[in-house]
């Protein structure tokens, strides 16, 4: 049974772990590109974040398995995050406390190109 | 100690954020004043200070780096400058819900650590992290003006943008960190090898950077966060922010990938020629003043990134003194910007007319700053383009040049349609001379003569020129 | 089975409820939903930490981004009243484009990948406890050490939290007078009593 699997190239190397986070990466891309509501892009983008942590941690997995250099770097993207849905999220409650919407088709006011009195 | 203008500004930060609490609303005036003294004393410990290194090399300030922290110290004060009128209420037309001094201080001197430690960092983690702490705070500025849903709305897109460009940069960095095998940006340096792997980093960190620089095609923020945000955060934005990303296209393109920057040049190229192109033509229909700037300050990126097309290492001290002289010229145009706004509220292009008969010092200033912007001689925007075209012309890039050429006269087009507005469109009738106060008229006069003087006395250039012309062949060689 | 075939058994299973659940994330017309799959995605990504030696990173994973960041982004859901909300479907040529995108970025990525020497695995073996490595580096002052972005990061948090309620917050504190700074007008129209009765805070809002 290994021996078919590795024998398969399926024995998860770095590559299988890399194309894993590409995937996760694109499937965010997907999710950033379609979503409408605020909130669910910004949920895509911590796809995205969380697929370059793992990346990190991958590469230190298979090139450096001595250090923890990657797992560094994913702890501050994880720290960063919490950082980036603290003021994202702010914004969202304050913007949908005057325009009652967080719909990015619906967000256009600054495209009106009105005269002001 | 090569860290104290650092420490200053976060001590800074943190005796406002502190003071805030027991000052009465009517003494938080102060917090002004406090923070000008705090960035003056950084300004002057980072002039005082020698270069040198921190931390067995993981934080270290060189020629460049101090140059950089010259740019993003002097665009703070001058944000400050431009803010205090708005946030103190000495103003005839109200912004709606802006407020919390003492925060957005705090805020502001954040973002402002966060650029300074960037362009000191030495390794992957203190980059990203200094990056992230330089841009997050801006998403609240954005959005500062509370109850506004222009701001928020501003507030929400740049957040959106902001998070997808660092997430691209991440994963670029995640590669480069996986083909190197380190975080030190030196050992990456001296690991990689032109592969497919590393163009794929690459064009994942470009990406990120692209949005920061806002380089086309990754502008589409711009003109929505700058018609939508305070204009103090605007002013700071279309400085300090890009001055961020090219601190950070440094880092990357010559401190990381210096030995292959040469082959990177029609990538450049292309970049910055579609950048100047689409923000000039695009800037020519604007009607508001504000997304009228953010166009202009796109196409004065894809200037800028002409400086790294250079053979020779002239490029380094080209692009610093640009930025020095687009900070002069943007800032005056601002503070010009920020004075009729207090004053009258309007922000449309059609509404300076007869701005010359009502206040001809200011309407002098904002045409000697936009002919600047525009690059007449003798400003200094005029010098600082010279010096840009000559390095994408030795480096064999003359088509580029002729594009850069076509676009200055387009902008010297759009900037005169301001100029005509203010000197010979009729007044309007009411219109009586608009008091200004001291802080602006100081801002304004210092930034327009600085824009004067930086291209008339070459010896400002000189000096940047002798300290960090040799920089780059240090690095590489 | 051998332990080889136990691990590579599970990285597919994980990777494949990861993907299902990532799809959940972009495509759950329910916002809800959505926040649901996603924090399933980042606890299969634990998983995946522990499988990489880095259980300590597996444990922050969990504490922080399901137990904070998906709490957040709930509240927010919920405060954004878009609980019940039926996200509209996007336009097939939204949805073209995007799989587009995606799939062109991960062919890209996986070509490069799969052409890509990362040179060889190195052999070492990773330190008995994570956690404590990961201290040491944090606090490392030396040049490999991480000392730096730990106290920049630390600003970052402080200046995220200043801006975020900055941000967020509804009125004035009581301390603070309705006639000060720049509070005024927007501030008025916030506190429903007053603004009948407000004609020049109406006005100015109007």
């Amino acid at each position: 049974m290994p021996d078919i699997l590795a024998g398969l190239g399926l024995a998860p190397g770095i590559v299988h772990w890399m194309v894993l986070t590409a995937a996760l990466f694109a499937v965010g891309l997907y999710g950033i590109l379609t979503r409408r509501s605020a909130v669910g892009v910004l949920m895509a983008v911590e796809l995205l974040l969380n697929s370059a942590a793992l990346s990190f941690v991958v590469f230190n997995h298979f090139r450096m398995p001595a250090l923890v250099d990657g797992q560094v770097m994913a702890v501050f993207v994880i720290a960063v995050a919490a950082a980036e849905v603290v003021v994202g999220m702010a914004v969202f409650v304050a913007l949908y406390r005057v325009s009652h919407t967080v719909d990015l088709n619906r967000l256009d006011r600054l495209k009106n190109d009105e005269v002001k009195p | 100690m090569c860290m104290l203008p650092e420490l200053i500004v976060v001590a800074t930060a943190l005796t406002v954020l502190v003071a805030d609490l027991f000052l009465s609303e009517r003494r938080r005036v102060v917090l002004a004043l406090l923070t000008l003294v705090g960035l003056a004393a950084a300004l002057a410990a980072l002039l005082a200070a020698p270069a040198g290194s921190l931390f067995g090399g993981r934080f270290s300030v060189d020629e460049v780096a101090i140059w950089f922290k010259v740019v993003f110290l002097l665009a703070s004060f001058l944000t400050v400058c431009l803010s205090l009128d708005q946030l103190d209420g000495r103003v005839k037309v109200r912004v709606r819900g802006i407020g919390l001094r003492g925060e957005y201080y705090a805020v502001l001197l954040s973002t402002l650590v966060g650029a300074m430690f960037l362009v000191s960092a030495r390794d992957l983690v203190t980059l990203y992290v200094s990056l992230e702490l330089a841009t997050i705070p801006l998403f609240a500025l954005a959005a500062w003006k509370r109850s506004d849903a222009g701001s928020q709305e501003a507030g929400l897109k740049y957040v959106v943008m902001g998070a997808l460009a660092s997430a691209f940069l991440l994963y670029g960095f995640s590669l480069l960190f996986g083909l190197a095998g380190s975080t030190d940006l030196a050992a990456i340096a001296a690991a990689v090898r032109p592969s497919p792997a590393l163009f794929l980093a690459l064009a994942l960190v470009t990406t990120g950077i692209g949005f920061k620089l806002t380089l086309v095609p990754f502008h589409m923020w711009a003109g929505d966060v700058y018609e939508g945000a305070p204009l103090p955060v605007i002013a700071y934005l279309s400085v300090a922010s890009k001055a961020v990303g090219l601190a950070v296209m440094f880092q990357i393109f010559y401190r990381v990938l210096g030995h292959m920057v040469k082959d990177l040049g029609p990538l450049l190229a292309f970049l910055a020629a579609a950048t100047m192109t689409l923000g000039n033509t695009v800037a020519i229909v604007q009607r508001s003043i504000k997304r009228f700037m953010a166009f202009s300050a796109i196409s004065q990126a894809g200037y800028i990134v002409m400086g790294f097309l250079g053979p020779d290492a002239g490029g380094v001290p080209a692009m610093l003194f640009y930025m020095l002289a687009y900070v002069a010229a943007n800032m005056a145009v601002f503070g010009v910007i920020i004075f009729y706004a207090n004053a009258t509220g309007r922000e449309r292009i059609e509404e300076y007319r007869g701005l010359a008969r009502t206040n001809p010092l200011l309407a002098l200033a904002m045409m000697l700053a936009l002919f600047s912007l525009a690059g007449i001689p003798p400003l200094s925007g005029f010098v600082g383009k010279f010096f840009l075209f000559s390095i994408a012309s030795k480096a064999g890039f003359h088509w580029l040049v002729a594009v850069a050429a076509v676009n200055s006269t387009i902008s010297l087009y759009y900037y005169l349609r301001i100029v005509r507005q203010m000197y010979i469109e009729p007044v309007y009738p009411e219109a009586a001379r608009l008091p200004v106060t001291p802080t602006l008229a100081a801002t304004v006069a210092v930034t327009t003569v600085a824009s004067l003087v930086l291209g008339l006395v070459p010896v400002f250039y000189e000096v940047i020129h002798n300290q960090t012309i040799e920089w780059l062949a240090k690095l590489v060689g | 089975m051998s332990e080889g075939a136990v691990e590579t058994i599970l990285f597919y299973a994980i990777a494949a409820m990861s993907l299902f659940f990532a799809i959940a994330t972009v495509t759950a017309r329910r916002l809800l939903r959505a926040a649901v799959a996603l924090m399933f995605v980042l606890v299969l990504s634990a998983g995946f930490y522990v499988m990489l030696a880095a259980e300590f990173l597996a444990g922050v994973q969990v504490l922080v981004y399901v137990g904070g960041i998906v709490v957040v982004i709930v509240f927010v859901i919920m405060l954004t009243s878009s609980v019940d909300l039926l996200e509209e479907r996007p336009p097939l040529l939204r949805k073209a484009l995007g799989a587009l995108a995606a799939i062109g970025f991960f062919g890209t990525t996986a070509a490069v990948y799969l052409t890509t020497d990362f040179g060889a695995a190195a052999d070492a073996a990773p330190p008995a406890e994570s956690a404590r490595a990961i201290g040491a580096a944090l606090l490392d002052y030396g040049p490999h050490g991480y000392v730096v972005p730990f106290e920049v990061i630390s600003l970052l948090l402080l200046a995220a939290l200043v801006g975020g309620i900055a941000v967020a917050r509804r009125s004035p504190p009581p301390s603070q007078p309705l006639t000060s700074g720049g509070d005024l007008p927007g501030e008025v129209s916030f506190t429903p009593p007053k603004r009948q009765n407000d004609p020049e805070g109406g006005a100015s809002h109007a």
